[in-house]
């Protein structure tokens, strides 16, 4: 079987980004790292989980950013995928969903893949839409938001996979979808292992395939950020001030007040 | 050939979705921006009561596409009924509700309509001429305004951020029956599970007391408890993420995948405020906030906050509800 897993850089921490008011963008403080995005992880544990029912499966592991964001394609190698496709692209902005999905469907449209595999969401921009559009484009069935996939091939020659996702709460639908076939990927539907150090050496010294998006045919984007902004409040978000003690007693005062607690 | 905004009616057993009269009002702001005639397009079984209910609700004209079989609630055979019925609305814009059958169906029929897609969006304005359309990013810490490039939109509405629309028409609006047919696909549906995660108890509660990754571990939920105690017909709920980890059971779940909850009182004990547990508890009465982060999202979703640990806050809590009873 052949396995493509879908995975992105995103910073370390959201608590890391800061608004900068004069040109309205987001910004990552100058001191901080990046990480795989949490629900790719996920993918990436579900692909290899199927590898290892699977003796002879292969897991490439694709990521699209610029020149040097390639911490997390040696991440997923050194979990145990088997090689890493980098898809160079330096744009201005970060790409919107469809530019992505457009240039990751361009490179692997003529590679034989079975199952595609990504997070659902990134939990930076949260479009939640790559993984649906990439089986759009490459005319392949897609499960998104993925809560089990059985990875024991219950046929060899099977040419479907069975998952079952959240249709709402407490409800889940069971799939089966013939392949070549994207899925999504919810958190929580595996542990995510750690890299092992083998893999991890092995990984730092794997070349890795790095395709310019330049070279790729040009893809418009659909949609542009105008700018970030705080968000809107909801609500008036008093926050109390003084020692723990005053905090405590203000805060019952006002459920009192509003007939909240007796 | 005259635009439309478009409303995806959602519906079960013969009734509209409630988050489908929030999309309906999104649409209606969009086309004060805009304007487009807003009607409303239903699929599948059970889509011609619901339309019903809903054309007389809104007044909406509604056009019913109900193959024999089509679960409203499979996404299979929905993108291809709606990609050969939408271009003869000419959209400007399509409204789906933001929920695991729209986030289905609204990127694949964006790329058959060559339209973009904008998801999750909690708010539309205007700027210099275009619309703007609000989304929450880095986990609700930002938000992000983004203009469309393409004649057509697609966007998926966050459930809670609209409220329904207040204007109640004379006349409903007319319902047309559309024939189609629902041809097998590369995926099929083939059962429904519950989970047996029944959300009753929270439901049913005053007040709620709900736990995220921030209150540290599972052999802190004692205070949780301790908490919700305070108060007569409480109960405790928590994130998906604290959910996840086993440290509540799902049927405790807050949030856009799990129970949604009106209490009179909620508390938010070491949660961030990431949308999707927002749209789980926004319309709830009263909001506290506690957490140990000051930047956390959830402070601008509250109508109090107390940047403080809950080990400690609670028990000085406890405290002072005592003093002041006596």
């Amino acid at each position: 079987m052949r396995i493509l897993t879908c995975v992105k850089q995103v910073p370390e921490s959201a608590a890391a980004v800061r608004l900068d008011e004069n040109t309205g963008r987001a910004v990552m403080a100058p001191s901080s790292g990046f990480r795989m995005n949490r629900f790719d992880e996920f993918a990436v544990e579900a692909a290899l989980r199927i590898k290892e029912t699977r003796p002879d499966t292969l897991v490439d592991v694709l990521s699209v950013g610029p020149r040097g964001w390639t911490k997390v394609i040696r991440r997923a190698l050194g979990m145990g995928a088997d090689r890493g496709i980098h898809v160079l692209a330096e744009p201005d902005e970060p790409p919107c969903p469809f530019v992505r999905a457009a240039w990751i469907a361009a490179c692997v449209r003529d590679r034989p893949y079975d199952l595609i595999l990504t997070g659902a969401m990134a939990e930076d921009d949260m479009h939640a839409q790559v993984g649906p559009l990439l089986a759009e484009l490459l005319s392949m069935p897609c499960a998104a938001w993925v809560v089990a996939l059985d990875p024991s091939p219950q046929n060899e020659k099977a040419r479907t996979v069975q998952v079952e996702r959240e249709v709402g709460p407490g409800m889940r639908e069971v799939l089966e979808l013939d392949l070549p076939a994207v899925l999504t990927v919810q958190m929580g539907i595996n542990r995510p292992r750690y890299p092992s150090l083998s893999h991890m050496m092995r990984a730092h010294r794997r070349e890795l395939e790095t395709i310019q998006a330049s070279n790729l045919a040009p893809v418009e984007p659909r949609q542009v950020q105008v700018r970030a902004a705080r968000p809107v409040r909801t609500r008036d978000g008093l926050v109390l001030q003084g020692s723990l003690e005053e905090k405590a007693a203000r805060l019952v005062e006002t459920l009192r007040s509003r007939a909240l607690m007796e | 050939m005259e635009r439309h905004i478009v409303v995806l009616l959602e519906h079960s057993h013969g009734r509209p979705n409630p988050v489908t009269y929030e999309l309906v009002s999104c649409a209606y702001l969009l086309s004060k921006l805009h304007p487009a005639k807003v009607v409303a397009v239903g699929l599948g079984t059970g889509a011609e009561t619901a339309a019903r209910v809903l054309s007389g609700r809104t007044g909406l004209d509604v056009q019913v596409v109900a193959p024999d079989g089509l679960d409203p609630s499979d996404s299979r055979h929905s993108v291809e009924l709606l990609s050969s019925l939408l271009p003869q609305l000419a959209p400007t814009c399509v409204c789906i509700a933001h929920t695991a059958l729209g986030l289905d169906l609204a990127p694949p029929l964006s790329v058959r309509l060559q339209a973009s897609c904008i998801t999750a969006v909690q708010d539309v304005s205007e700027e210099d001429g275009k619309v703007l359309f609000s989304r929450s990013v880095q986990g609700g810490r930002f938000t992000s305004l983004v203009t469309s490039n393409t004649g057509t939109t697609v966007v998926t509405v966050q459930p809670g951020r609209f409220a329904p629309p207040e204007h109640r028409p004379e006349e409903p609006g007319r319902v047309e029956l559309r024939m189609a047919e629902a041809g097998p696909g590369p995926s099929r549906r083939i059962g429904l599970k519950s989970t047996a995660a029944s959300h009753a108890a929270l439901e049913q509660a005053d007040v709620i007391v709900s736990a995220g990754r921030g209150i540290g571990g599972p052999e802190n939920l004692h205070l949780i408890r301790r908490l919700a105690a305070c108060f007569p017909r409480s109960a405790v709920g928590g994130s998906r993420l604290v959910c996840d980890m086993g440290w509540l059971g799902h049927d405790a779940q807050v949030g856009l995948t799990g129970a949604t909850v009106a209490p009179k009182l909620y508390f938010a004990c070491g949660i961030s405020g990431a949308p999707q547990h927002l749209a789980g508890m926004s319309r709830s009465g009263f909001v506290v906030a506690v957490n140990t982060d000051a930047g956390a999202p959830i402070f601008s979703a509250a109508n109090v906050g107390v940047v403080e640990d809950i080990l400690t806050f609670i028990p000085a809590f406890v405290s002072a509800q005592k003093k002041a009873g006596e």
